[in-house]
């Protein structure tokens, strides 16, 4: 017999015998637990941090209805994920319990659906976010 | 005549160069007997969780630099020989190839055998590394690193039958040099333990150590099991909890740079790069 080494379709079940052969690796198996595709949202997180660098010039040039609709969803969307990664980072289940993760992944959308919100309002009733933003700067 | 007369000169000039050299070693060597003392303090934590009810704590000890070799670990080595064997440390072969003594030493992690020490009189605060469930003292718990190491599965994948040692596998030169900056990497930990996604999300997140291996094995040209590689990291955790924060770049005491890796890896996974199609490929007839 030969040291014949098939590479390929052991792996599943070595990764399995890893995990059951060793109990104090747990957490390797909740890595394993961790599911779905997060790629797709990374991609548009990229697409739209390379898009505010045109987007927000662009509207600051020419204040109008669409760009100011554009550079709010932009901002909103851009800061929603930003402090979704800050909520998962430092609102952990092992450190704080179940509830108050939840209570806090929540909390930020909340605080991102109600700024957009707020942001169309003014977008609609008041001189817009792109206009401000430069009333602002004659401060 | 004038080249005669040149090397009588010479010759003259090397005798007195020998004789003032000699003196000047005799010197040295008197010199090394009489080098004053050059104290310097190291506070290295000390922990020893099977001791029922001990804390941790700091303790300080005092070494003469003149009396020491130049790096850390000689220091460590020589508290240890001279004036504490309970010290408690991993080291295997001082020369910065093997990453057992890695370490948290000045608030930097790093190999405590490549790292000089500083000749000012300053106290030296040495740490396990950090984030880590402690051995003893300066001893961290690897298996749970070790253990995500081999859950990228480290070793070639193919799709068809090999038999390996048998016949070797076509690798192109320039797709050889994709791995330079790779697999020098000695799985330290010094990066991963540096990270604060890591220390957050330890239990999830792969750390750059770690990836930096995974990206390692995705670009290898020899390599055909990329899609799969890939796909197995697709989860919100394994690597996208990398916020590019850069620490594994700047403390890696090896030079290299699994910040970049993390990078290439997210825009493999994204489509944004393509890994090609390798130069050579097959076995040696």
């Amino acid at each position: 017999m030969s040291l014949l080494i098939r590479a390929m379709p052991r792996t599943a079940l070595l990764r399995a015998s890893i995990l059951k052969s060793q109990p104090c690796l747990s957490a390797l198996a909740k890595r394993e637990s961790s599911t779905g595709n997060h790629t797709p949202l990374w991609t548009a997180e990229r697409a739209v941090s390379a898009a505010l660098i045109g987007v927000t010039p662009l509207a600051l040039a020419m204040p109008n209805p669409a760009t100011n609709f554009l550079l709010s969803l932009a901002l909103t969307a851009h800061i929603h994920w930003g402090m979704e990664a800050i909520a998962v980072d430092y609102v952990r289940a092992r450190v704080v319990g179940s509830v108050l993760p939840k209570l806090a992944m929540g909390a930020v959308y909340g605080l991102s659906f109600a700024t957009l919100g707020g942001l169309m309002y003014f977008n609609f009733t008041d001189v817009g976010l792109a206009n401000a933003i430069l009333m602002f700067w004659k401060l | 005549m004038a080249l005669m007369l040149r090397s009588i000169q010479l010759g003259a000039s090397q005798t007195r160069n020998v004789t003032t050299g000699a003196v000047t070693r005799a010197a040295a060597a008197a010199a090394v007997q009489e080098k004053p003392e050059l104290k310097k303090t190291f506070t290295v934590y000390r922990f020893d969780p099977e001791k029922k009810g001990d804390k941790p704590r700091m303790q300080t000890y005092t070494v003469d630099l003149n009396q020491c070799g130049p790096m850390v670990l000689d220091a460590l080595i020589k508290i240890k020989n001279e004036i504490d064997p309970t010290l408690t440390f991993r080291r295997s072969c001082r020369e910065g190839i093997c990453g057992s003594c890695a370490m948290n030493i000045g608030g930097t992690n790093t190999l405590a055998c490549i790292c000089k020490i500083d000749k000012d009189p300053a106290d030296l605060k040495i740490y396990p590394l950090p984030h880590m469930y402690v051995v003893k003292d300066l001893v961290p718990d690897m298996s749970l690193f070790y253990a995500q190491y081999r859950s990228i599965e480290p070793w070639l994948q193919k799709k068809t039958q090999v038999d390996y040692g048998e016949k070797q596998n076509l690798q192109s030169v320039k797709d050889r040099s994709k791995l330079d900056g790779l697999y020098e990497c000695i799985l330290c930990a010094c990066c991963s333990t540096s990270c604060p996604s890591y220390w957050w999300n330890p239990d999830k997140y792969l750390g750059p150590a770690v990836l930096m291996q995974a990206y390692r094995w995705v670009i290898d040209s020899r390599d055909e099991n990329t899609a799969e590689r890939l796909k197995r990291l697709q989860d919100p955790f394994s690597v996208y909890r990398c916020h590019t924060i850069m620490n594994c770049t700047k403390t890696c005491p090896k030079g290299l740079n699994p910040g970049r890796s993390i990078a290439e890896l997210k825009k493999l996974m994204s489509g944004i790069a393509k890994k090609g199609t390798p130069e050579l490929s097959g076995t040696t007839a």
